[in-house]
C-alpha cells in the first residue's frame, strides 16, 4: 500500500476530545442505569406518552437525515449524474453511520431489546406499519454496509473482495433506493393509524408520501452540509477530484433541494386542503404550523433557489444547516409536539435529561466513529490503486 | 389428494380469491367482515354506576394484580381522574356538575375489546390476537416492548411496566378471558352490585341497549357508544348524557384501525415491485445516453484523425508531384546541358575540321 | 370452517404476508430477468458483470 494511511497521532487534549469524552462517559453510565433500572428510571415516558425522544429523534429524526446515502448514489449511479461521484462515499458513510445509531438508539427505547429480532423470527406481525419499517431498516443497513464496505476494504488491502463489492454497486443502489422509500414513507404511515392524537395539520392521509419527499430534501441538505463541516476539518484529506467536484455538488443538490421543497410545500398546502383543515390554523397549533411550513420549507426553498442562481456557497451551506433543523422540527411535530395534542398539558412529554443524555451520547459516538474512518479510510479521496466504481 | 386440495384452497383464500369469506351482507364485495359471529360483550349502563369500585377490587383480585395504596373501599381516589395503568386493568372515574344530569356520573375504564383491534393491527409480532369470544388477548412472550399498540389504540388503554428492567410487558384488560374459557363471568360483572355491567352476546347487548332506549326515551342518549366506533367494540355504553361529559371521545369516526393503514401497506408492494423497473430504465438509459455519447466522441475522433490523415496525404502528394516536377525539370535541364554541351562540342569539332581542311595538306 | 376469516384484521394478515413473500420473490426475479434480458447486449448495461471499470466524464 502507499503511503496514504496517516499517522495516528496520541489522543490530545483538545476541547473537542474533553467534551467528547465526558458525554461518552456520561452516556456509558446512563446505559448501565437504563439497562439495569428500566425505562422509568431513565425516561419521562408514561401510558399517556409511549414513545420519546428515543423515537421522535433518534429514529424518526436520524433516519430521515441518514438519507443522503440513497439520494447521492441514486443520482450518481442510476441517474448518471457522474459529476457527483466524489459525493457518494461521504453520504454513503453517514448514511449507514446514521443508521447503525439508529438501531443502537432503538436497543435502548424498547422494552426488550434481545428480541428485536422477533418480528422476523419468530412470528411476523405483517399488518403492522411497524414491520414494514423494521424489516426495510434491517435490510437497508446491511445494504449500506456492503455499499461502505469497498472503502475498508481498501484501506485493509483485500483487492478481490473489493472488486467483487463494486460489481454490485448497481444492485446495491437500485435496492436501496426501494427500500428507503418504503420504510422513509412508512415511518410516516406510522401514525395513520392514530387519527384521534395527531392534530389535524400533522395528519394526513399524505403522512406517508410527506415523510418520503421530505427524506430527499433531508439527504440533498445533510450532504451540502456534512461536505461543509467536512471541509472545515478535513480538508487535508481531500483529493483533486473531491475539492474540484464539491462546488458543483453543493451547487446541483442546493438546485434540487429548492426544487423538491417547492413540490413539499404543494403537496403541504393540498393536503390541508383535502383534510380541510384550514380552520384549525388560527390556533395556537395552526401558528407553529405555519412556522413550519413557511419558515422552514418555504424560506429554505428561496434561500436554496437564491444560492443556486448566483452561485453563492455561503447561503447555500447556511440553508442546509436550516433545512436540517427544519427536518428535525417537522419529525418532532409529527412524533412528539403534535401528538396527545388532546391531553391535558400535564399529562404531555417532556425529555427527562437522561434521555436526552442517551440521544447526545449516540450523536457523539457517530461523530467520533465519522472523525475515525475518514482519517483512515479512503472516503474523502479515492484510493491510487482502484479505479472508482 | 383431499389434503393438497384443501392446501390449495387455503392459498386461495390466503390470496383473497375464497368464496370461504366471513359470513357478511356484502360477500361480493369480498372484504366486508362483521366480526366473529357468537363473539361476547359487555353492556356498560352509565345510568346505572354507582361508583363502589367494587369492580375495580373484583378485577384485582382475579387478575392477581398487585394490591394498592389506598384500599378499594376508599372513595377519595375518585376525586382525581385516574386511567388504566400497569397494575389496573379498570378504574372508574366520577363526573361531578354534568349538565342535565341529578348527581354525580360514573364511568368505568377497561379495555373495549375492538372488533378490529388497533393494537393488534399495529403489533409486529403479533401478540394481540382477537378471540372468537371477542377477547383481545396479549402474549408477553413475543412481546418486544416497542408500545406501538399504546400510540395506536384510540383509547389509551393498553399500559406498560415501565418500572422493570428485564421483563416489561404491556399490560391490559384481558376480558378475563381465562374465565371465560372456564364459563365463569369477568371479575367486574360478577361483582357489580348496581347491575350497570351486562354480561352477552354482543348482538343481544345491542339489542337489550336499544331496547332500554326506546323504553326510557327521558332517560338515555340515542347512541349505543361502541356499535360503530372504531368499526365497534365489544364493550358497549349507553349514557343519559353527551358521551364527551364522561371523558369518552366523541371524535374516533367509525373506521375500523386495519383500514386506517390499509391504503399505506398496499403502496409498499407496488413501489417494491415498480420501483425497480422504473430505476433500472432510468439506469439503462442514463447508460445508453452515456454510450452514445461516448459513440459520437470516438466518431469525432476517428472523423478528425481521418481529415489530418486526409490533409497529410494530400500534402504529401503535393509534394511528391513538386518534387518529381523539380526532378523532371532538373532531368531536363541537364538533358539540355548534356545536348548544348553535345552540340557545342560537335560545333567545335566541325570547326576544327574546317580549319583542318584550310590548311593544305 | 376452518378457512371463514371473521376479521379485516386476520385478512390482512393473510394478504400482507402473502405479499412479502411476493415481494422477496419478485425482488429475486427483477435480477434474473434483467440479466437474461440484457446479457446479449454489447457488454454495457448488464446489472454488475462487464461494467466499466471507471466513471468517464
Amino acid at each position: 500500500m502507499p503511503d496514504r494511511k496517516i499517522v495516528i497521532q496520541k489522543p490530545a487534549l483538545t476541547p473537542f476530545n474533553v467534551v467528547a469524552g465526558i458525554i461518552v462517559a456520561v452516556g456509558l453510565i446512563i446505559t448501565v442505569i437504563r439497562f439495569t433500572q428500566g425505562l422509568r428510571a431513565t425516561t419521562n415516558l408514561s401510558d399517556y406518552n409511549p414513545w420519546g425522544i428515543w423515537i421522535g429523534f433518534d429514529l424518526l429524526v436520524g433516519v430521515a437525515l441518514a438519507a443522503g446515502g440513497y439520494v447521492t448514489s441514486a443520482a450518481c449511479y442510476i441517474f448518471g449524474l457522474k459529476r457527483f461521484h466524489s459525493a457518494v462515499r461521504p453520504a454513503i458513510l453517514t448514511g449507514f453511520l446514521g443508521y447503525a445509531l439508529v438501531v443502537l438508539a432503538l436497543h435502548y427505547d424498547v422494552g426488550r431489546p434481545w428480541r428485536l429480532p422477533y418480528p422476523f423470527i419468530v412470528q411476523q406481525g405483517t399488518t403492522s406499519l411497524l414491520f414494514e419499517v423494521a424489516a426495510c431498516v434491517a435490510l437497508y443497513l446491511t445494504v449500506l454496509f456492503i455499499e461502505f464496505t469497498p472503502a475498508a476494504l481498501e484501506w485493509l488491502g483485500l483487492k478481490r473482495a473489493r472488486s467483487i463489492v463494486a460489481k454490485l454497486t448497481l444492485v446495491l443502489t437500485i435496492f436501496g433506493v426501494v427500500l428507503s422509500t418504503l420504510h422513509q414513507s412508512s415511518l410516516g404511515a406510522l401514525f395513520l393509524i392514530a387519527p384521534s392524537k395527531l392534530h389535524p395539520l400533522w395528519y394526513s392521509p399524505y403522512l406517508a408520501l410527506y415523510f418520503f419527499v421530505s427524506s430527499i430534501i433531508a439527504g440533498l441538505s445533510m450532504v451540502i452540509f456534512e461536505g461543509s463541516l467536512a471541509h472545515k476539518h478535513f480538508h487535508d484529506k481531500m483529493d483533486a477530484e473531491h475539492l474540484r467536484e464539491a462546488d458543483g455538488v453543493a451547487l446541483g443538490f442546493a438546485k434540487a433541494a429548492s426544487w423538491v421543497l417547492a413540490g413539499y410545500f404543494i403537496i403541504k398546502v393540498i393536503g390541508i386542503a383535502q383534510t380541510n383543515a384550514w380552520n384549525y390554523l388560527g390556533s395556537g397549533y395552526g401558528l407553529w404550523f405555519l412556522v413550519e411550513m413557511l419558515g422552514f420549507v418555504l424560506l429554505p426553498c428561496y434561500f436554496y433557489a437564491i444560492g443556486a442562481r448566483e452561485k453563492n456557497l455561503k447561503i447555500i451551506r447556511r440553508t442546509a444547516a436550516w433545512t436540517v433543523l427544519g427536518i428535525v422540527v417537522n419529525r418532532f411535530n409529527v412524533g412528539m409536539i403534535a401528538f396527545n395534542y388532546h391531553l391535558p398539558s400535564s399529562e404531555r412529554y417532556f425529555p427527562h435529561w437522561m434521555e436526552i443524555g442517551i440521544s447526545v451520547f449516540v450523536v457523539t459516538i457517530g461523530i467520533l466513529a465519522y472523525k475515525f474512518i475518514v482519517t483512515h479510510m479512503p472516503i474523502l479521496y479515492a484510493h491510487p490503486d482502484y479505479d472508482a466504481h | 389428494m383431499s389434503i393438497s386440495r384443501r392446501r390449495f384452497l387455503g392459498w386461495l383464500s390466503a390470496a383473497g380469491a375464497g368464496t370461504t369469506l366471513g359470513r357478511s351482507a356484502h360477500a361480493a364485495g369480498g372484504t366486508h367482515f362483521t366480526g366473529y359471529p357468537d363473539s361476547l360483550g359487555v353492556l356498560f349502563d352509565a345510568t346505572r354506576c354507582i361508583g363502589c369500585r367494587k369492580c375495580e377490587e373484583a378485577c384485582n383480585k382475579v387478575n392477581e394484580l398487585p394490591a394498592p395504596q389506598k384500599p378499594f373501599s376508599d372513595l377519595a381516589v375518585l376525586e382525581g381522574r385516574r386511567r388504566t395503568d400497569a397494575k389496573t386493568y379498570t378504574v372508574v372515574n366520577r363526573y361531578e356538575n354534568v349538565p342535565g344530569a341529578k348527581g354525580p356520573l360514573y364511568r368505568k375504564i377497561q379495555c373495549n375489546h375492538c372488533l378490529e383491534p388497533a393494537c393488534a393491527s399495529a403489533c409486529f409480532v403479533r401478540a394481540f390476537a382477537k378471540n372468537s369470544n371477542g377477547a383481545v388477548t396479549y402474549d408477553e412472550s413475543v412481546c418486544v416492548g416497542c408500545r406501538y399498540c399504546m400510540i395506536a389504540c384510540p383509547f389509551e388503554i393498553p399500559t406498560y411496566e415501565y418500572d422493570k428492567a428485564f421483563t416489561p410487558r404491556i399490560m391490559k384488560c384481558t376480558f378475563c378471558h381465562p374465565r371465560l374459557l372456564k364459563g365463569q363471568l369477568p371479575g367486574c360483572v360478577e361483582i357489580c352490585p348496581a347491575e350497570a355491567l351486562t354480561f352477552g352476546k354482543r348482538r343481544n347487548l345491542l339489542k337489550i341497549a336499544r331496547e332500554r332506549i326506546e323504553l326510557f326515551p327521558g332517560r338515555y342518549l340515542d347512541h349505543i357508544y361502541g356499535e360503530t366506533e372504531m368499526g365497534g367494540t365489544a364493550w358497549l355504553t349507553i349514557s343519559g348524557v353527551p358521551f364527551r361529559e364522561l371523558g369518552m371521545r366523541e371524535d374516533l369516526g367509525t373506521t375500523p384501525a386495519p383500514e386506517l393503514t390499509k391504503g399505506a401497506l398496499s403502496v409498499v408492494p407496488v413501489v417494491a415491485s415498480m420501483w425497480p423497473v422504473l430505476l433500472t430504465g432510468v439506469y439503462a438509459i442514463s447508460q445508453r445516453r452515456e454510450k452514445i455519447a461516448r459513440e459520437e466522441q470516438a466518431a469525432a475522433v476517428a472523423e478528425a484523425v481521418a481529415k489530418a490523415q486526409a490533409e497529410a496525404k494530400a500534402k504529401h502528394t503535393e509534394a511528391m508531384a513538386k518534387a518529381e516536377k523539380d526532378k523532371k525539370a532538373a532531368i531536363d535541364r541537364e538533358v539540355k546541358k548534356a545536348l548544348d554541351e553535345a552540340a557545342k562540342a560537335k560545333a567545335q569539332e566541325s570547326a576544327a575540321a574546317a580549319a583542318a581542311d584550310k590548311k593544305p595538306s | 370452517m376452518e378457512n371463514v376469516i371473521y376479521t379485516l384484521h386476520d385478512f390482512m394478515l393473510r394478504t400482507e404476508s402473502l405479499t412479502y413473500i411476493l415481494i422477496v420473490a419478485a425482488l429475486c426475479g427483477f435480477i434474473f430477468f434483467w440479466r437474461f434480458l440484457s446479457e446479449r447486449d454489447d457488454g454495457r448495461d448488464h446489472l454488475g458483470a462487464d461494467r466499466p471499470g471507471g466513471h468517464h466524464r
